[in-house]
C-alpha cells in the first residue's frame, strides 16, 4: 500500500532565484534585524544593489515595521528584476499593509500575467483575492481563490477563505462542496469544523447536527458546540432547550474570562451566543471588544452592524 | 555515545545484483547518504527516513529482538531529485529520469540523484522498544546494532515517566553546537535516563536553511540521537528563507515527517506546517511562527484555538520559533513577528489552558516565571504574574496550578535559542525569572502530576531548575507588583562575539602558503582580481608578507609617506562549488584587507571605500593574530578557483605591516 504524498512542481527560474539568494550571504548567526539590515547595508554598498540583497532587506524591514523603508527596496528591487513574481508579491503584500491598495492590485496582476506558474501563481491569486475583499469585489475574489486552489490544492487556508467568500455571497451549496472538496484533499480539522458551519446555513440541519453530536462528546471546551447546536435548535422552534444550549456555553466562556487579559474569540463566541439569546445589546458590546483586540473580519462587521440598536 | 565531528553516517553497501526495485527499473549500485532518522510516531505506529544517491527498494526489517527482525515494512513514500527541465543533469543520473520517476514527488533541491524513502511501520505497540535494519532489497544498508532501535509512546493519557530535549537555533556547525549536544549526552548517561523524544525550536540549518546545510548541521550533527529518538521540529525564519508554510515546499519540509491527520492525537492540521501529537499524558502543540498569519482571524489561530479546546491531556506544551517575550539577540517588543505572537496567539494559549511555551530565535536562555495575560507592549510584569518565586524546588518551590487543564493558570516561559548560534542580550523582560546568556539546552521530564525543567550549559553545568505541579485545586491571582529582575546595562565596552570556522572544515590555503604577491606598487585596476589575470611579473613568496612584524617570512619594503600595501593570489580548487555551505579566511593582517574570490569582492575588512591605490577610510586593527572572516560565495566555481587579497596600513610610513590568510571550507 502506497500513502498518498503531494506532488509539486518548482519551476526551474524559482530554483535559480533561490539558489542566488542561498549564495549571496554567509550569515550564519546575527543579532536581530537591526543587525542583518546592517549588514545587507554594507553588502549593497559593497557589491552594488541587487534583487535579491534588496527583497531581503525589505523582508528585515517589514519585520521592524519599517513599511516604507521595506516599499522602497523593493520597488528598487522590483526595477533590478521586473519579472520576478517573488518581489511583486511582496511588493504588493507591502503595498496592501500600507493601504495603497490600487498599486497593490496592479503589482499583484502584474506578477499573475507575468508569467508566474505553479505554486507562485497560485499564491498571487490569493494575495489578489486578499486585496479584493475588502473592496467588496467578492466574485472577482472568489475567482482568483479558485484558480489559486485549482494550482495548488493543498492549503487549508485558501479553502477557508475561499469558504468565507461563499458565505459572502450567500452561495451555500457551493461553500459546502468546496469545503468537502478541502477536507478531501487536506484532511484538515478544522475545514471540518467550518464545514459544519455551511451545512447550518446551507439548512441541512440533520447532517451537522451529527457531526455537533461527536464533538460534544469528544470535546474538553463545549461553548462553541453548544451555540452551534442551538441556532439548530432554534431554527427547529425548540426555543428552551436552545436557551439551555446558550446559558451553558456563556457560562463556560465567562470560566475562561480572566481581568482584562482576554482573548478576543471569546467575546466573538459569546457575542454570538447572546446575540442568539436575544441579548443583542450585550452581543454587540462583545464583538466590539473581539474586534477591537484583532479579531476583525466581514463576518465580525456584518454581526456588529446587525446587533446596532 | 559521545559525538564525533565529522562523523557522517555513510554506509557504503554495495548491492552486486541487479535489483529490479518496484517502480524505478533501473539496476541498484545504492548508498546512504542521510539517515535513517526517525520521524513522527504513534503509540502503533513510526516512520523511518533515509536517503540514497541512486534508486533502491525500500525495505525496513525490524522486531522486539535485534536476533528476531522478522517484521517488514509495507508503506513507503518515495521522493526524487532527478532535475528540472532545462538544468545540467549528470550522465549517471540521465537515465532514470524516466516518466515514471520523474511522476515522484519531488525533493526540492538535494542534489541530483538523491532518493528519499519515509517507510511507516505499523502495528507497533505502544512502550515498545523495537530493533530495525534498513535494506535495499535484501541488502542491509544499517549495521544491525542496537543504536538502530526506538522505544514506541506510552498509550495516550498513560501516566509515565517522559523526558524530552529541547534545543533551538543550534545549526551553525560551531564548537558551540558540539559542546551543547555532548553536554546533553553526558548529562542523560549520567543520570541513565535517556531522552524519549525531542523538540527542534527552529534554526537547525543555518545560513539560509539550504538542503546542504540540513545535511551538515542537522543530520550528521545529531546523527546517533536522530535514529533512535523523533525530533519534532518547527521551522525557523533561516529555514525559512527558501520553505515556505503556505505551500509546504522548501529543504524543512523534504526533512520532515510530521502529523497532518490527527495521527497522533490533536485535531487535524491539514498541513506540515503546524500540528499537535499526544505523548503519554501530555498533548504537544507546535505552530509556524515565521511565515503563516499570526492574527486570530487567520486558520493557524483557528486551529490552535479548535486543538487545545479538544484535548484532555493532562498537560498542554506548545513551541515554535519566534518568542513572544524576549530582550536576548531579539527584542520581543520592537519586532513584529514576536509582539504578533504576544499580542494574538498568546491570550489563546492562555485561555486554552497551555502549562509551558517553548520557543527560540532569540539566542540566550530566558525562564519566565508563572504567567498569563501578558499582551501589553512593551512588557510590564504588573498584574501578569501568578508566582513570582523561581520555581526551584530547592529554593522558593515549585510553581503550582490546579489538576487538568484550566484557563488563565499561567504558562512558563522558556527561550532556548543558545544551542550554538552567537549569544546576545539587549535588556530584561521584567517577568523573566532566569536570563543567561550562555550555551545550553533544556532537559525537561514529565511524570504525573509534575513538570521539571533543567537547562544544561555547554559546560554539562546545571544553571537552572524549576518545577511545575498540578495537583488539587489551586487558587491564582495576579500579583499587582511582583519581583522584579535587577536591572541590566549593556556593558559600555561590549566586544562583539568572535567569528569561528565551522569545526567540520577542510584546510583549501594553509597558513604561511606561497603566494604570488606585489609590494610597493598598485596594481591598475581591479584585473589583477581575475582568474585570467596574466601573473608572470609577479613574484612568489611566503606568507607572512610585510616587515616589522617577528612573523614576517617575506619582507618587503617599508614605505616612506605612504601606507604600506601588498596584493596577493593564490588559486584553489572546489568540487562542486553549489554545495558549499561555508567559505572563510582565517586571516592575520595590519590594518586591512579586501578579498576577492573570482574577481568578486568576497570580504572587506577596515577599508571604508574604494581599493588598491584608491582605498580610502583605512581603519587600524586593535587586536593581533589570526581572526575568522567569512566570505561570500557568490561567485565560486567548480575546479579552479582565485583568491585575491589586497591589505593596507592604516597610516602612512607605518613601523609594522603584515598579511598571512589560510583559506578554510565546512566540509
Amino acid at each position: 500500500m502506497k500513502m498518498v504524498a503531494p506532488t509539486f512542481k518548482l519551476p526551474f527560474s524559482l530554483l535559480c532565484v533561490l539558489s542566488i539568494v542561498c549564495f549571496c550571504r554567509v550569515s550564519f548567526s546575527h543579532d536581530g534585524p537591526e543587525h542583518d539590515i546592517e549588514e545587507l547595508t554594507a553588502q549593497i554598498e559593497k557589491e552594488g544593489a541587487s534583487a535579491d540583497l534588496l527583497l531581503q532587506r525589505a523582508i528585515e524591514y517589514q519585520v521592524i515595521k519599517k513599511t516604507a523603508e521595506a516599499i522602497r527596496d523593493l520597488e528598487q528591487a522590483q526595477q533590478l528584476e521586473g519579472g520576478s513574481p517573488t518581489i511583486l508579491r511582496e511588493l504588493g503584500r507591502a503595498y496592501f499593509a500600507a493601504g495603497k491598495t490600487n498599486e497593490a492590485l496592479n503589482t499583484v496582476t502584474r506578477g499573475i500575467t507575468a508569467g508566474a506558474s505553479g505554486s507562485e501563481r497560485a499564491s498571487l491569486l490569493m494575495v489578489r483575492s486578499e486585496i479584493l475583499r475588502p473592496r467588496k469585489e467578492y466574485e472577482k475574489a472568489l475567482a482568483d481563490a479558485e484558480e489559486a486552489i485549482m494550482e495548488h490544492p493543498n492549503n487549508v487556508e485558501w479553502y477557508l477563505d475561499r469558504s468565507q467568500l461563499h458565505a459572502l455571497l450567500k452561495k451555500t451549496k457551493e461553500r459546502v462542496k468546496g469545503i468537502e472538496e478541502g477536507i478531501k484533499a487536506t484532511g484538515s480539522g478544522l475545514l471540518e469544523i467550518e464545514l459544519v458551519d455551511a451545512l447550518i446555513e446551507d439548512g441541512q440541519h440533520a447532517v451537522a447536527l451529527k457531526k455537533i453530536e461527536e464533538e460534544l462528546a469528544a470535546s474538553r471546551i463545549q461553548s462553541s458546540w453548544l451555540i452551534r447546536r442551538a441556532k439548530i435548535r432554534l431554527a427547529a422552534k425548540q426555543n428552551e432547550v436552545a436557551k439551555t444550549d446558550l446559558v451553558a456555553a456563556i457560562n463556560e466562556l465567562n470560566s475562561r474570562m480572566s481581568g482584562t487579559a482576554v482573548d478576543p474569540s471569546l467575546f466573538a463566541d459569546r457575542g454570538q451566543a447572546f446575540e442568539l439569546y436575544g441579548d443583542r445589546e450585550q452581543a454587540h458590546k462583545d464583538y466590539s471588544v473581539a474586534k477591537e483586540r484583532g479579531l476583525s473580519d466581514e463576518w465580525i462587521n456584518e454581526r456588529i452592524r446587525a446587533t446596532k440598536k | 555515545m559521545s559525538f564525533i565531528p565529522g562523523t557522517q553516517l555513510v554506509l557504503r553497501v554495495f548491492a552486486c545484483a541487479v535489483l529490479v526495485s518496484s517502480g524505478f527499473g533501473a539496476a541498484s549500485q545504492s548508498s546512504l547518504t542521510r539517515g535513517p532518522y526517525l520521524q513522527f510516531s504513534t503509540t502503533n505506529s513510526m516512520h523511518i527516513v533515509w536517503r540514497t544517491e541512486g534508486p533502491t527498494l525500500p525495505v525496513v526489517r525490524f522486531g522486539k529482538r535485534l536476533d528476531a527482525l522478522t517484521q517488514r515494512s509495507s508503506e513507503v513514500v518515495t521522493r526524487a531529485s532527478l532535475g528540472v527541465d532545462g538544468q545540467h543533469i549528470p550522465s549517471k543520473w540521465v537515465a532514470l529520469r524516466t516518466k515514471q520517476n520523474l511522476a515522484l514527488p519531488k525533493l526540492h533541491s538535494a542534489p541530483i540523484g538523491t532518493f528519499q524513502y519515509e517507510v511507516r511501520l505499523t502495528g507497533l505497540e505502544p512502550n515498545t522498544r523495537y530493533y530495525y535494519v534498513v535494506m535495499d532489497g535484501e541488502h542491509p544498508l544499517t549495521k544491525v546494532d542496537a543504536s538502530f532501535s526506538v522505544v514506541t509512546p506510552p498509550p495516550r493519557g498513560a501516566h509515565q515517566r517522559i523526558r524530552f530535549w529541547a534545543i533551538g537555533d543550534s545549526g551553525t556547525g560551531r564548537q558551540a553546537q558540539i559542546d551543547v549536544y555532548n553536554a546533553m549526552l553526558a548529562t542523560v548517561k549520567r543520570e541513565n535516563h535517556a531522552i524519549d523524544f525531542w523538540l527542534h525550536l527552529g534554526d537547525m540549518a543555518y545560513g539560509r536553511g539550504r538542503d546542504v546545510e540540513f545535511q551538515s548541521r542537522f543530520f550528521e550533527s545529531y546523527a546517533p540521537t536522530l535514529r533512535g529518538s523523533v525530533c519534532w521540529p518547527t521551522m525557523g525564519n533561516h529555514e525559512g528563507s527558501i520553505s515556505r508554510g503556505a505551500t509546504g515546499i522548501g529543504p524543512y519540509y523534504d526533512a520532515y515527517v510530521v502529523p497532518t491527520r490527527g495521527e497522533a492525537g490533536g485535531l487535524a492540521s491539514g498541513t506540515e506546517a503546524y500540528y499537535s501529537f499526544d505523548w503519554g499524558n501530555i498533548h504537544f502543540v507546535c505552530l509556524d511562527s515565521h511565515d503563516l498569519e499570526r492574527k486570530p482571524t487567520g486558520g493557524m489561530a483557528k486551529w490552535l484555538k479548535a486543538d487545545l479546546e479538544r484535548t484532555k491531556a493532562d498537560w498542554v506544551i506548545a513551541f515554535w520559533h519566534h518568542p513572544p517575550y524576549t530582550k536576548g539577540s531579539h527584542d520581543s517588543d520592537k519586532e513584529k513577528d514576536l509582539t504578533e505572537m504576544r499580542e494574538y496567539i498568546m491570550p489563546l494559549i492562555d485561555s486554552g489552558g497551555v502549562d509551558l511555551v517553548l520557543t527560540g530565535h532569540s539566542h540566550v536562555y530566558e525562564r519566565s516565571m508563572l504567567i498569563d495575560g501578558a499582551y501589553a507592549t512593551p512588557s510590564v510584569s504588573e498584574n501578569v504574574v501568578l508566582d513570582d518565586g523561581d520555581g526551584d524546588p530547592e529554593g522558593d518551590g515549585a510553581y503550582r496550578k490546579s489538576q487538568g487543564i484550566h484557563p488563565h493558570e499561567g504558562t512558563v516561559q522558556i527561550v532556548a535559542g543558545h544551542a550554538g548560534a552567537n549569544l546576545g542580550r539587549k535588556g530584561t523582560i521584567p517577568f523573566m525569572r532566569k536570563t543567561i546568556v550562555e550555551h545550553g539546552s533544556v532537559l525537561i521530564d514529565v511524570y504525573g502530576d509534575t513538570l521539571s525543567a533543567t537547562m544544561v550549559n555547554a559546560n554539562g553545568t546545571t544553571r537552572d531548575a524549576f518545577q511545575l505541579v498540578k495537583r488539587g485545586n489551586v487558587d491564582l491571582a495576579h500579583i499587582a507588583l511582583p519581583w522584579q529582575p535587577p536591572e541590566w546595562k549593556k556593558p559600555e565596552h561590549a566586544r562583539a562575539n568572535p567569528a569561528t570556522p565551522a569545526v567540520d572544515h577542510k584546510v583549501l590555503i594553509p597558513k604561511n602558503a606561497e603566494w604570488q604577491f606585489m609590494a610597493g606598487e598598485h596594481p591598475r585596476g581591479r584585473d589583477w582580481t581575475l582568474p585570467e589575470f596574466n601573473v608572470s611579473a609577479w613574484k612568489t613568496g611566503v606568507a607572512t608578507f610585510g616587515f616589522g612584524d617577528g612573523t614576517v617570512r617575506t619582507e618587503i619594503a617599508a614605505p616612506r609617506g605612504r601606507h604600506a600595501s601588498v596584493y596577493m593570489r593564490r588559486q584553489f580548487t572546489i568540487d562542486q562549488a553549489d554545495k558549499v555551505t561555508e567559505l572563510g579566511l582565517v586571516i592575520d593582517y595590519k590594518d586591512a584587507f579586501i578579498a576577492y574570490i573570482n574577481g568578486r569582492e568576497a570580504a572587506r575588512v577596515n577599508v571604508g571605500r574604494s581599493a588598491g591605490r584608491n582605498a580610502q577610510k583605512i581603519k587600524a586593527r586593535e587586536e593581533n593574530g589570526y581572526s575568522y572572516v567569512g566570505l561570500s560565495v557568490a561567485n565560486l566555481r567548480d575546479g579552479v578557483n582565485t583568491l585575491a587579497i589586497e591589505a593596507h596600513t592604516a597610516t602612512e610610513s607605518p613601523l609594522d605591516f603584515r598579511i598571512d590568510a589560510s583559506l578554510l571550507l565546512e566540509d
